[in-house]
């Protein structure tokens, strides 16, 4: 792995220019020395993408809202008397948000969001949700992940099924600690990035040695049996992504979390190293008490991040390069006594771009004839998002990902034109 | 007559890791021997020993938390009674409250009785554990009255502290809410049953009606009809805490009738599932991925560095798992999640720098000084490796071998680096 000693520090500035370099460097450091077949596992899939995504190539940003993220706080519907009977002093005033249309409105704290809907895109696609059996986080977010409902735990996610039987060349990427469902496959999972770590290629020639004999650790069988070998195989791959994406991290500290990963996300997208979905995870929403302050400091965060992603992505990307919102659910019409809400229903979901179809998707479920248990009915399976994503924007088959094809709403123009 | 590999697995398991001196005191026992040596805490420190104080307004947060965390490591790298920490760990994810809203003083609180009591009746620990302030807090019922009540500790007290998903329905719920009504904090950060708020109408919970009040509920929830329920959800969260995901259903069953003859007692759980002999079968010795701070801990205890000496701290963040803010009310995952290029490489930079404290240190005495083989033996013996495998064994013989040709300062640094990267030493 001779690159690994390239002690040539590239200008890592924003933009397409940095994307060639990396990958030039990322197709020396992963063909030097090993063939495909003994490279750790998602390098050995990326190696094979020696061309970067094409033209149409659509590439999808998945922005989580983990907690239960109140769709009616963020879009809501000032115009309506049920609205503000239902959460009193937690009501938002129409003159204190930002107009849409039809008696609907979005938070105060939205700002940059309802810029984009000016501009025709921002998507609202209302009455989201799945047919869970309770109203847990855990239940919730499994659905969410694996894509459709199902019962017990999930063991792969949609995105991660996506990887498995159409993403031939092309990765996911998870940013964060963990690897979450959502972006792992039955085969193939997504490469996870730190978030805050400094990325620093091994330089000297010791360092060298020491990460070659590193490297080996995934090279041959351990006997250790599943996991064992997956850790065995990490080992190596860390030194390869370091030296892969290590410009691709903003050089400015000084923005809050998650505005780092949204530039991140960018400048991993700018890179065009074959990543054809990022995943990121934003909370928690989960406004049990006082809910209103929690979520001024949420949608300031979440707004501001995904106005630093658009100013962050290269322009040459944006045409096929779709920011997707989801939550695991919404949450109860009615306030409850601790100035919060409880968990919900039907909730609503975003997609911003420029080749999103800007306005409202769905239908806005009724107010008052919910649930037995106050909850808003959804209209539209978490499914059917997804599978418009992936039929129209990553160029997969749904009912195969999904088991089901798509029914639901057409929010997403063809990616890159 | 064990194997050095059974005791090692046991006080892996059982704590994190053990010292030689540890492990050598448990060979010459039979395995139930050391199995009640490793539950017995009678003879270890007491449980108040050393527990920092800290002020509940506190004007250093940041060092009152450092404070938190020093304690929390040390006590787990020197504790006499490695299983109560291990516990205390445990429920600290089954009961998971955080930093993120919760004051540092009811955090260190809370924890307090994970220790006092996380080996003991599991109903008096979630009776205990439900009214202190951290989860008052954490999960909002300081804020629940009888006008509308917050579901919130209702469906986490069944959901994820005693029963699993789909063992109730979404109206008991709403009436064991109505049970906790009123139970908040006063304003001498102390819990109480506000009778104002409290709602004094009979509820129905799990089929029983009656005039509810919140504690009440636990011991009808754990040792009414649904006491089978309840065992079983925990042995099984215990035992892929301590063996292997996805027992068989057969095994619960059995750990839930232990559990249930030892009268809900957690150490009677533990002593069933480490009395099993599927405990130390191969699935059970390569079925958990160390934690970060399970891991952290295990190399100060392998390389008897302290915590100002290594400041795990710095690095756990980055690897995932900060002590006292589990990352939402499920706790923290197990395994498959510790498995990523991320927190890969957050603990390589922390090996990175326990690396190079080797040598002033003299963890590994002086290496080059030995024959490559002997190297190579002593590393892996200090480091708690000697059953490593031929592919590990190898890549740390050939590096030794390189590393000689002309930069031998670098033998103990290198040799550190791969034995605590090497996967025998990532699983736990």
């Amino acid at each position: 792995m001779s690159t690994l000693t390239d002690t040539t520090d590239h200008a890592c500035a924003e933009g397409s220019a940095l994307g060639h370099l990396t990958r030039r460097r990322f197709l020396q450091a992963a063909t030097a020395g090993a063939t495909v077949a003994t490279l750790p596992g998602w390098l050995a899939d990326a190696a094979a993408a020696s061309t970067p995504t094409g033209p149409s190539d659509g590439i999808v940003v998945l922005v989580t809202l983990t907690g239960g993220m109140d769709g009616l706080h963020a879009v809501p519907p000032v115009g309506r008397g049920a609205y503000h009977d239902a959460r009193g002093d937690l009501a938002l005033q129409p003159a204190d948000t930002l107009h849409l249309d039809g008696g609907r409105a979005l938070h105060p704290r939205l700002a940059k969001l309802h810029q984009r809907w000016q501009a025709g895109q921002l998507a609202i696609i209302d009455g989201v949700g799945a047919q869970s059996t309770d109203m847990s986080h855990f239940s919730a977010m499994d659905d969410l992940q694996h894509g459709t409902p199902i019962t017990g735990k999930p063991a792969s996610g949609w995105l991660g099924r996506y990887l498995d039987a159409f993403a031939e060349g092309y990765q996911g990427i998870s940013l964060g600690s963990s690897l979450p469902v959502v972006a792992r496959g039955a085969h193939r999972r997504a490469v996870t990035l730190p978030v805050d770590a400094s990325l620093v290629p091994p330089r000297s020639h010791d360092r060298v040695e020491l990460h070659r004999a590193l490297d080996r650790f995934g090279r041959q069988s351990h006997g250790l049996g599943v996991l064992g070998q997956r850790l065995a195989g990490e080992a190596g791959g860390m030194m390869t992504e370091a030296d892969t994406f290590r410009g691709t991290y903003p050089g400015d500290r000084s923005q809050p979390d998650l505005a780092l990963q949204m530039m991140l996300a960018a400048k991993v997208v700018n890179a065009n190293l074959g990543a054809r979905f990022i995943t990121l995870e934003h909370g928690t929403y989960d406004g049990h008490a006082r809910q209103g302050l929690l979520y001024d400091n949420k949608f300031s965060e979440l707004d501001h991040a995904v106005d630093r992603f658009f100013l962050t992505l290269d322009p040459a990307m944006a045409a096929r390069t779709t920011v997707l919102i989801v939550s695991e659910f919404g949450r109860r019409v009615a306030a409850n006594g601790s100035m919060g809400t409880d968990h919900g229903g039907g909730n609503v979901a975003l997609a911003v771009g420029q080749n999103v179809i800007g306005g409202f998707h769905g239908e806005m479920p009724s107010l008052t004839n919910t649930t037995w248990e106050g909850n808003l009915r959804h209209t539209i399976e978490f499914s059917d998002v997804f599978a418009h994503v992936l039929d129209q924007w990553l160029g997969a088959d749904a009912a195969t990902v999904l088991g089901t094809p798509g029914s639901g709403p057409t929010f997403l123009r063809a990616p890159g034109s | 007559m064990n194997s050095r590999a059974d005791i090692e697995h046991l006080l892996n398991r059982a704590g994190f890791g053990g010292t030689d001196a540890e492990i050598d005191a448990l060979l010459p026992m039979t395995w139930g021997q050391a199995v009640n040596a490793v539950l017995d805490v009678d003879g270890a420190e007491p449980v108040w020993h050393g527990v920092p104080t800290i002020p509940q307004d506190t004007t250093n947060w940041a060092g009152d938390y450092a404070r938190m965390v020093r304690f929390w490591l040390e006590r787990c790298r020197t504790t006499g009674a490695p299983i109560r920490e291990k516990m205390t760990l445990f429920w600290h994810g089954h009961f998971a409250c955080s930093t993120d809203t919760v004051t540092l003083r009811w955090m260190m609180d809370q924890q307090r009785i994970f220790r006092a009591q996380g080996l003991g009746r599991f109903d008096n620990l979630v009776k205990a554990v439900a009214t202190t302030p951290a989860m008052l807090h954490y999960l909002g019922n300081r804020y629940s009255h009888k006008w509308s009540p917050n579901e919130n500790f209702a469906r986490e007290l069944l959901e994820l502290f005693t029963l699993g998903a789909g063992n109730y329905t979404e109206t008991d719920i709403r009436e064991l809410s109505r049970a906790w009504t009123g139970w908040t904090i006063g304003d001498d950060n102390r819990s109480y049953r506000r009778a104002e708020w409290h709602d004094n109408e009979p509820k129905t919970i799990l089929g029983a009606t009656r005039n509810w009040d919140g504690p009440p509920t636990i011991g009808h929830i754990l040792r009414g009809p649904t006491q089978p329920i309840a065992a079983r959800f925990l042995a099984r969260k215990l035992w892929e805490f301590f063996a292997y995901e996805n027992p068989a259903d057969t095994l619960v069953d059995d750990l839930a009738d232990a559990f249930i003859a030892a009268d809900l007692r957690i150490n009677g759980l533990l002593r069933a599932i480490f009395m099993r002999n599927e405990f130390r079968s191969q699935t059970a010795r390569q079925g958990r991925v160390r934690s970060p701070i399970e891991y952290v801990v295990a190399v100060m205890k392998r390389t008897g560095m302290d915590f100002d000496t290594t400041r795990p701290d710095w690095s756990l963040p980055d690897m995932g798992q900060t002590p006292f803010t589990p990352p939402s009310v499920e706790g923290w995952p197990l395994n498959d999640a510790w498995i990523s290029t991320s927190t890969t490489w957050a603990r390589a930079e922390f090996v990175e720098r326990i690396a190079r404290l080797v040598k002033p240190h003299n963890v590994l005495g002086d290496s080059p000084s030995r024959s490559v083989d002997g190297a190579v033996d002593h590393a892996l013996a200090t480091f708690g490796l000697t059953a490593a495998s031929a592919h590990t064994r190898n890549i740390l013989r050939d590096f030794v071998v390189d590393v000689r040709a002309n930069r031998t300062w670098a033998e103990e640094w290198g040799l550190t680096t791969l034995a605590l990267s090497s996967p025998e030493f990532c699983l736990a």
